[in-house]
């Protein structure tokens, strides 16, 4: 982490088309503006994040990491609607062309304060660290879980993880309610 | 019986008419179709004429002798005239007074009440009617004459019934007599009349002869007439209600046949009696039906026997009222009516309690009942959900899940099974009709004293249906409850082996032993099953439990060969234990010709092929005496010598000792574990000492010494004292040598816990099932996704939950679990763009 190749810098900002320190500083903000906003970038680079936080030689990523970095991510695209909620149905379309079906009848999903559950949910788990399954599905569950935690398929192919925090989440929102 | 011709035909031995001469006669006209053309061969015999009426001995007629003539049979026929005095023609006040003297009976007969007393004799008033009829041509004033008299009959008849003060049930009694004196009445008229039905009626076809016509419109007039045909069925009804209600027989009951009989003489039986008859029963039951069924006023099982009874009463009332193409149309509607609708809630109800008071008579009734009424489909669904899930009445499902009383599961279960397999072959079969040959016992008509022969019992074949709900419900309820049945009755088993035949014959033991197996299919955790028996097996095998090898191996063959080819592998502890018993001599051989015996002589050693016992290795064993490890490692020499390559490590958990021991009441040898000869050996130095000083000479861990402790000082036999007393042994408890110990016996066994099972080892044994059973799934899984290169998660859980089938069933998380782990480790991976399909990464 925080070690890039001289070629992978140049080639990347050559592919962007900017050689100039302002027009980098202008770039980093449409970048970020987009990140917010575009899903499939976002997609893109939550993923690439798992990689590039990880040790080398280890298998998942520190729960600690874990958390700085959905600290960062998740509220951002949440924000400028990169994660806007997609109906699970719509979501199951074969071709994953990522359509966003907006407000599926103007169900709600995934609150803010939903990612501090997770965070304390996964710390109560006693678990060490996040595998790169979880990671990965976690974006998905984050797009398309209902804000009740209703329209969840225990029988999906879903990691355990994500099974037991729905089932947390539920007892949570029933023991709040 | 003889017949009329005979009786006709002159006797033989006299010449009767031959002495006359046969005359040649002219043809004569066949006259009517005779009914006795006989053509007899025998010589031309004298026949007489007979006519077609001939009940009257009326020789004074003359008659004609018309003869069939054939062609064949040149019979030339005697006629016979008898010459007498001429006969008179009847003057016209003859005529007059036999016409008047026939009408006179008629109108007589045909007035009810009149007493009956005729004008003239039988004989008179029928040759008044020939004579009216035949000679005198009045048979149509006769005729009409009975007609006029029926209707007038007919009218005052339903008249009086109508106005019958009787009511309902009392009426039928004026009716039934109005039909039998109507009847017998016609049939006097009848035979009174015979010449009009003969000679005036027979040659007019379209005429009614006159018991057609008095019936005709007796039927018309009375049983037609609406009020009539409404007071025969109030009647009926009310009688049917009347018994009903009471249960018992109305004091009128009698009437009810007769008043059958009538109808079905006049044709009315099916319209009027039995209609009503029907339709009554079936409206009755119904309702009772409902009422006993609503409101909770009767049990099902009470409910049942009532049908029961019900149905009888009806059989008993239908055979001895109805006629008998009525009684079992009559007998299905009572069961109908009754049970329609009560079925569902009787198979649940009643069932439940009968089985539960394992009231197997009843049961057959029951199903008996069931068959009849078409219910057996919803009597199999609730015996198979019965024998699964009762929880009131101890079936499976109850035994299976009832944790505290594990030790009893396979007892009870077998108890459970044997009744449900009596109720199949005896109580829920259908009764095949025996075939025609069964019956050909026959039957002695001669003197003998042997009794008649029972009826063949009819062949019964068990249902089926009933069969496979059985398998399936007690599949079922093995299934509410995960590993532990099986783990049962491998311990039933070991039990069984162990306790031995005792004098059981052969077939008795093995009888036991299949029973107790017969159990093992119902169970979907194989491997659980053989984890146990076979550690079982092994114990019983090093310790010398077992019943006996013979019974050992059969069983395992059956196993084997019936369930599970896994238990092939059990085969090598056989052969491992007969090696080491020719090694033993090899080495007891070896050591007397070196000459240095010593205690050598009093080892005994097993050397176990470790992959075929299911013993894990130990991590670290009890402290030998040295005298001990001495001998053991001369055997170790031995065998490498014998075997090189080969490494032994001494496992002391399974070793077994004989001391012989001084207590103060006398000597006595003990058979005691390795574990326990060691400690007891200790105190061969010192009569006292402390856990501590024993954990530190043996080594043991905490918890095999307690346990070794335990069994030699706070069980039945204790040759040490424990102070303080108390069953459970703590680490500052302190051990005396009792050498007060008494026993009844030289030779004691001291029970020690190791030949059965401890739960720390069932323990141990069910995790390394656990473990065995990731590996399969893992195994499994990849194997599916190799061959399958891409599945979707459910697909993916469906394979592999084939794959796994013969030997346990998998629970979903498990699978998912094991799945993910794969993934991890990068065996498979998820498809990019369908999260929930699994791609295989070569």
């Amino acid at each position: 982490m925080g070690q890039w190749t001289r070629k992978g810098w140049t080639d990347g900002w050559k592919a962007l088309g900017v050689d100039t320190i302002p027009a980098m500083k202008g770039t980093l903000d449409s970048l970020r503006q987009q990140l917010a906003t575009d899903t499939d970038y976002f997609r893109h680079v939550y993923n690439y994040t798992f990689e590039f936080s990880r040790p080398p030689g280890q298998r998942s990523l520190a729960l600690d990491m874990a958390q700085g970095f959905w600290a960062l991510l998740i509220p951002h695209g949440l924000k400028g609607g990169a994660l806007a909620h997609v109906s699970a149905s719509a979501q199951q379309d074969g071709d994953g062309d990522g359509d966003v079906v907006m407000g599926s009848a103007g169900e709600e999903g995934w609150k803010d304060e939903y990612t501090q559950w997770w965070f304390e949910f996964l710390e109560s788990s006693g678990a060490k660290g996040v595998s790169k399954d979880v990671w990965h599905m976690f974006l998905e569950f984050v797009r398309t879980i209902d804000a009740k935690f209703e329209k969840y398929d225990p029988e999906a192919a879903w990691p355990s993880t994500i099974d037991d925090f729905v089932e947390y989440a539920r007892n949570r929102l029933s023991g709040k309610a | 019986m003889q017949d009329v011709f005979t009786l006709l035909t002159l006797p033989q031995t006299s010449k009767a008419f031959s002495a006359l001469p046969a005359q040649p006669q002219p043809t004569v006209a066949a006259v009517s179709t005779s009914r006795d053309s006989s053509r007899s061969a025998s010589p031309p015999r004298k026949i007489p004429r007979l006519d077609a009426a001939s009940d009257a001995a009326s020789a004074s007629s003359p008659r004609t002798a018309g003869v069939v003539e054939s062609t064949a049979d040149r019979r030339i026929p005697i006629v016979l005239r008898v010459v007498g005095h001429p006969v008179a023609p009847t003057p016209e006040t003859a005529i007059e007074a036999d016409y008047a003297l026939v009408r006179r009976t008629i109108r007589m007969l045909l007035t009810p009440g009149e007493d009956g007393t005729l004008p003239a004799t039988y004989d008179r008033i029928s040759r008044a009617c020939r004579a009216a009829v035949a000679e005198a041509g009045k048979g149509e004033g006769l005729y009409d004459a009975v007609k006029m008299e029926l209707e007038r009959c007919v009218r005052v008849i339903e008249g009086s019934l109508v106005n019958d003060s009787r009511k309902s049930v009392e009426w039928l009694v004026p009716f039934t007599e109005a039909c039998a004196w109507f009847e017998r009445q016609v049939g006097l008229l009848q035979s009174l009349l015979a010449y009009l039905d003969t000679f005036y009626i027979a040659e007019r076809p379209p005429l009614p002869s006159v018991k057609k016509l008095a019936y005709n419109m007796f039927s018309d007039t009375v049983i037609k007439s609406a009020r009539v045909v409404q007071a025969v069925t109030d009647g009926i009804s009310d009688w049917l209600e009347w018994e009903r209600t009471n249960r018992t027989a109305h004091t009128l009951r009698s009437y009810i046949p007769r008043l059958v009989h009538h109808m079905r003489s006049q044709g009315l039986y099916e319209d009027i009696v039995q209609s009503t008859y029907i339709a009554n029963t079936h409206a009755f039951y119904t309702k009772e039906s409902d009422k006993l069924a609503s409101n909770n006023s009767m049990s099902a099982k009470d409910f049942l026997a009532h049908a029961q009874a019900r149905s009888k009463e009806e059989l008993e009332r239908a055979q001895e009222v109805l006629l008998p193409e009525s009684v079992a149309i009559v007998h299905d509607t009572t069961d109908n009516a009754l049970l329609a609708g009560r079925l569902q809630w009787l198979a649940k109800d009643a069932l439940e309690s009968l089985m539960s008071a394992r009231n197997d008579a009843q049961l057959k009734k029951m199903y008996k009942l069931f068959a009849k009424v078409g219910g057996l489909k919803v009597l199999n669904a609730a015996f198979k959900l019965y024998v699964q899930a009762s929880a009131t009445f101890n079936a499976v499902k109850s035994i299976v899940t009832d944790a505290e009383k594990d030790e009893e599961m396979i007892p009870r279960l077998l108890d459970f099974k044997a009744f449900t397999d009596k109720l199949i072959s005896q109580a829920f079969v259908d009764e095949v009709p025996p075939l025609a040959g069964a019956r050909s016992t026959p039957s002695q008509a001669s003197s003998s004293k042997t009794p008649i022969p029972a009826p063949p019992t009819p062949i019964t074949h068990p249902n089926q249906e009933f069969r496979n709900a059985l398998r399936d419900g007690f599949s079922a309820g093995f299934k509410t409850r995960r590993n532990k049945p099986a783990e049962m009755i491998a311990k039933h088993l070991d039990k069984a082996m162990r306790r031995g035949q005792k004098g059981k014959r052969d077939e008795d033991f093995e009888a036991e032993l299949d029973e107790v197996l017969a159990l093992y299919p119902f169970t979907d955790e194989k491997d659980v099953f053989r984890a146990f028996y076979q550690r079982a097996l092994a114990k019983r095998l090093l310790l010398g439990r077992s019943a006996s090898d013979d019974f050992e191996r059969a069983v395992l063959k059956k196993l084997k060969e019936k369930h599970d080819p896994e238990f092939g592998t059990s085969d090598n502890m056989f052969t491992d234990l007969a090696l080491s018993r020719d090694l033993m001599q090899d080495f007891l051989e070896y050591k007397r010709k070196k000459g240095d015996i010593g205690t050598v002589q009093k080892l005994n050693v097993m050397v176990l092929q470790r992959s075929n016992w299911p013993f894990t290795a130990r991590k670290n064993d009890v402290d030998l005496p040295r005298w001990m490890q001495e001998d053991l490692a001369d055997y170790t020499q031995f065998y490498k010598r014998k075997h090189q390559g080969r490494k032994l490590d001494w496992d002391h958990a399974l070793g077994t000792a004989t001391l012989r021991a001084r207590f103060d009441a006398g000597e006595k040898e003990l058979s005691v574990s390795l574990y326990q000869a060691v400690i007891l050996l200790l105190f061969n130095e010192e009569s006292t000492m402390s856990y501590a000083d024993i954990k530190e000479q043996t080594r043991l861990d905490d918890g095999e010494l307690q346990r070794t402790l335990q069994s030699l000082a706070c069980g039945k036999k204790r040759v040490l004292r424990k102070q303080p007393l108390g069953k459970d042994v703590n680490p500052s408890d302190v051990f005396h040598y009792n050498a007060e110990f008494t026993d009844p016996r030289y030779q004691v066994h001291i029970n020690s816990i190791q030949s059965k099972e401890t739960p720390e080892e069932t323990k141990r044994t069910q995790n390394s099932i656990e473990a065995d059973r990731k590996h399969a799934l893992d195994a499994a899984i990849v194997r599916v996704m190799k061959a399958k290169k891409e599945l979707n998660y459910e697909q993916l859980k469906t394979a592999t939950i084939e794959a796994v089938r013969k030997h346990f069933v998998p629970e979903v998380g498990m699978i998912k679990q094991r799945i993910q782990g794969l993934v991890e480790q990068e065996y498979l991976r998820r498809d990019e763009d369908d999260m929930n399909k699994y791609i295989y990464v070569a």
